[in-house]
């Protein structure tokens, strides 16, 4: 397993060893976050390159049609000659690097593809050109294991930095005179005032706003579960912080340090996201009230009035008649269920009806039985 | 009237349920996008059974509306597994065409159906690069990302020959579509499989060093692109469509008759005039709506484009809708009370809304009744001009 260090200066980069470490190198013009810009970056570039570094250029930024141009023409002032792959989100980006260079592409696969039949058709599609998926968090060690044995391609995955959550173009920040611009960018923190969530690092550039989870991801300390996982590399991106946190870390990895010792040691409040288990789409489930949906065939419809000692209006909605006679099961809202047999069916005009097909009827009122109620042929339906 | 007929985009609404499908096609769609139970982004919204499916797709084809699917979440290998025998289902009932973000559903819908393929806003494709990479993977269509103008829409129309979709009314996400997983760290739920709490609408402190704030301030204002329709027709746009699968009946209704309406009168006469625009937008304001703006249709979404408020309920809604229609009363299920003495509007499926002053109303016991309760059905003299329809929505304060 190789480490993808995000670098911004020679510092950094002494830090590193060419012949198990990468690296990746932004610039403020093409890159969603980089206090570079493109001249410095090409100077690292080569630097990094010189030193026996594979260099891998973050080309990360969505583009629409109109700044297309523009960020290409930018990305061609790049020194390709000392770039190994392009890390690349905007899927028109890829299209355009495949067309008009030799680079090898790092397909940023991070939002919207969680799948291994999506990679496969990446795969397919840009053959050889892809040399690695940069996939998502949101992704388990487990997934991640079987990923790496049905791919061709290498994967690469955070494993310790800041969690994008959010990405607008839109400047949400800047217009609020009071804050202070570092380097072309603002940073604030942001608190809910309607969760219990406090201190999301919010960040503003040319490119757009950026919002980050509260508390950096941390792998390392699952080094074990991280290298049975099969990614090939992970990424370390402590940009945003102060640069001797690097070299701690590094000097810690170089010294075989992991498990809780190295967490507490280097980044004592970090979370590990989905690494172990993602259990995200659980929850959500239990917000409906499934009595009151529509099922099968055997639906009758739905009650839509019930006068006390009155009536029940219902409205039909299905393929079968009413008839007087028929026996019935109502679902109430609440799960209650009676079955009943209906006596008497009335037009709204109270003309007594023997059946009815779709439409507006009325029958005995019964207690306990309420609006949007749901009502089925009897045995029809079980829930 | 011009002697030819303009070619105007088709109008797209979005029907959360099966009545309201039935609503925004008697308001004038001409497609609707709906979900089934799974594999779409609106969990919240009633969705659609597949019987549920099979009626409203007869319901619209009927009247020679189209129906596209959704399945626009951003699928996992298990959630994949169920779909094939879904897309058999769809395609035998006649769903007209998939709304999808993802690679791996594409390919699954490839392999499993001949269906159509749209590319859902979700895979935030900005770019004619782009819309030609889902070319090749048999897309047909590309409902562009939010963020790209009128005049990029005109651009990659003129560089690739693919059917466009535009978002022209509604709720906007504030992150690039697809960009956005507040939810799934915060509220373990997933934003990109129906899950979305939204977290961009509350209130924020935002903090830097001695400096400190309250705001809303990544909360969207709503697209409203009424006064823009000459402007879609002529980026070539083929489809506009209006978001809000989770709205209301209301919502839904009235979309549908004002950019129907619109449209209609564009295509026949080749121009609006301000006066019916001003009509338009004010039929716009009758439902519950974050304050309107055009956001990225012109040029790029400024700082005027946040919505800095609490978003309040309209006091102006749906209060009903017409049941049946007998010689001399109509009877009304009501949603929302109100009482004798109260003026209503009747929203007719084609022309003005009609006045209802309620003089006297009663049970369908004929009780005489003074104010009404929600859940209940009451009769209500015809008005004068007697034009009324089984299934036109009444509209008043709420």
């Amino acid at each position: 397993m190789r480490l993808s260090y995000a670098i911004e200066n020679e510092e950094q980069l002494k830090l590193l060893n060419p012949k198990v470490d990468e690296v990746i190198i932004a610039c403020k013009e093409l890159s969603r976050f980089s206090h570079l810009n493109l001249e410095e970056a090409s100077q690292l570039i080569k630097i990094a390159k010189d030193s026996g570094f594979n260099v891998f250029f973050d080309f990360d930024v969505l583009s629409t049609e109109s700044d297309f141009k523009f960020l290409t023409n930018e990305f061609l002032k790049l020194p390709f000659q000392f770039i190994t792959a392009i890390r690349v989100q905007d899927l028109g980006i890829a299209e355009f690097i495949k067309s008009t260079t030799d680079l090898d592409l790092h397909l940023i696969t991070e939002t919207g593809n969680h799948n291994l039949i999506g990679l496969k058709a990446y795969e397919s599609y840009f053959g050889k050109r892809v040399t690695r998926f940069v996939v998502s968090s949101e992704l388990n060690y487990e997934l991640l294991k079987s990923y790496s044995q049905e791919l061709n391609t290498p994967l690469e995955a955070l494993g310790f930095g800041r969690l994008l959550i959010f990405y607008t173009p839109r400047k949400l920040v800047s217009h609020y005179d009071r804050f202070e611009w570092i380097n072309e960018q603002i940073e604030v923190s942001a608190s809910s005032e309607e969760s219990p969530h406090k201190g999301f690092p919010v960040l503003e550039n040319k490119h757009g706003t950026f919002m980050y989870h509260i508390k950096e991801l941390f792998l390392f300390d699952k080094m074990d579960l991280l290298i049975e996982s099969g990614l090939f590399s992970v990424r370390v991106d402590l940009r945003h912080r102060d640069g001797k946190l690097l070299e701690l870390f590094v000097n810690n990895i170089k010294l075989g340090l992991t498990g809780p010792e190295l967490k507490k040691k280097i980044a004592p409040k970090s979370i590990r996201g989905y690494f172990l288990t993602n259990k995200s789409d659980v929850l959500f489930k239990k917000l409906k009230n499934y009595r009151i949906q529509r099922k099968d065939s055997h639906y009758l419809g739905e009650v839509i009035d019930a006068s006390k000692d009155n009536y029940l209006a219902i409205e039909l909605k299905g393929s079968a008649d009413l008839k007087v006679g028929d026996e019935i099961t109502i679902y109430n809202p609440d799960g209650k269920i009676k079955d009943v047999r209906i006596e008497i069916l009335k037009d709204f005009s109270g003309n007594s009806l023997e059946e009815k097909k779709m439409g507006l009827v009325l029958t005995k009122y019964l207690s306990g039985v309420w609006v949007k109620a749901q009502l089925y042929q009897k045995s029809a339906q079980n829930f | 009237m011009l002697e030819k007929p303009l070619k105007v985009p088709e109008l797209l609404v979005p029907a959360g349920s099966l009545e309201k499908l039935k609503v925004a096609v008697d308001y004038g769609a001409d497609a609707i996008y709906l979900a089934g139970l799974k594999f779409g982004l609106r969990a919240a919204a009633d969705n659609f059974t597949e019987t549920e499916l099979d009626e409203g797709i007869r319901y619209a084809h009927e009247r020679e509306v189209k129906v596209y699917l959704v399945l626009n979440g951003f699928l996992h290998d298990k959630d994949l597994s169920e779909l094939p025998d879904f897309l058999k289902y769809i395609e035998k009932i006649g769903v007209d065409a998939v709304i999808v973000s993802d690679l791996g559903v594409i390919e699954t819908v490839k392999n499993h159906s001949n269906l159509e393929i749209h590319l859902s806003t979700q895979a935030s494709c900005l770019n004619a690069q782009s819309a030609k990479f889902w070319k090749n993977f048999g897309v047909t269509r590309i409902v562009v990302g939010r963020e790209v103008s009128l005049s990029e829409v005109k651009d990659i129309k003129a560089k690739v020959d693919i059917e466009i979709e535009m978002f022209i009314h509604g709720s906007m996400c504030m992150a690039y579509s697809g960009n956005c997983t507040i939810s799934n760290y915060t509220q373990g739920r997933d934003s990109n499989r129906g899950g979305c709490a939204h977290s961009c609408r509350f209130q924020y402190s935002l903090e830097q060093n001695d400096q400190k704030l309250s705001s809303f301030f990544m909360s969207s204002k709503d697209l409203n692109g009424l006064s823009l329709i000459e402007e879609f027709s002529k980026a070539g746009v083929d489809s506009v469509k209006v978001e809000g699968r989770m709205k209301s009946h209301l919502y839904a209704g009235t979309v549908a008759k004002v950019y129907s309406e619109a449209l209609n009168e564009f295509k026949n006469t080749g121009k609006l005039e301000a006066q019916r625009i001003s009509f338009w937008q004010n039929e716009l304001k009758k439902f519950t709506h974050r304050e309107y703006a055009e956001v990225n249709l012109i040029e790029k979404a400024g700082a005027d484009t946040v919505y800095f408020e609490r978003e309040n309920e309209n006091n102006y809604g749906m209060l009903g809708r017409v049941l049946e229609v007998k010689d001399e009363y109509f009877v009304m299920q009501v949603r929302h009370a109100f009482e004798v003495g109260h003026s209503l509007e009747i929203l007719p499926f084609k022309g003005s809304p009609i006045k209802l002053d309620i003089q006297n109303m009663s049970s369908l016991t004929n009780e005489p009744i003074e104010r009404t309760k929600p859940s209940t059905l009451v009769k209500i003299p015809l008005p004068r001009e007697r034009v009324v329809e089984a299934n036109y929505l009444i509209r008043g304060f709420k």
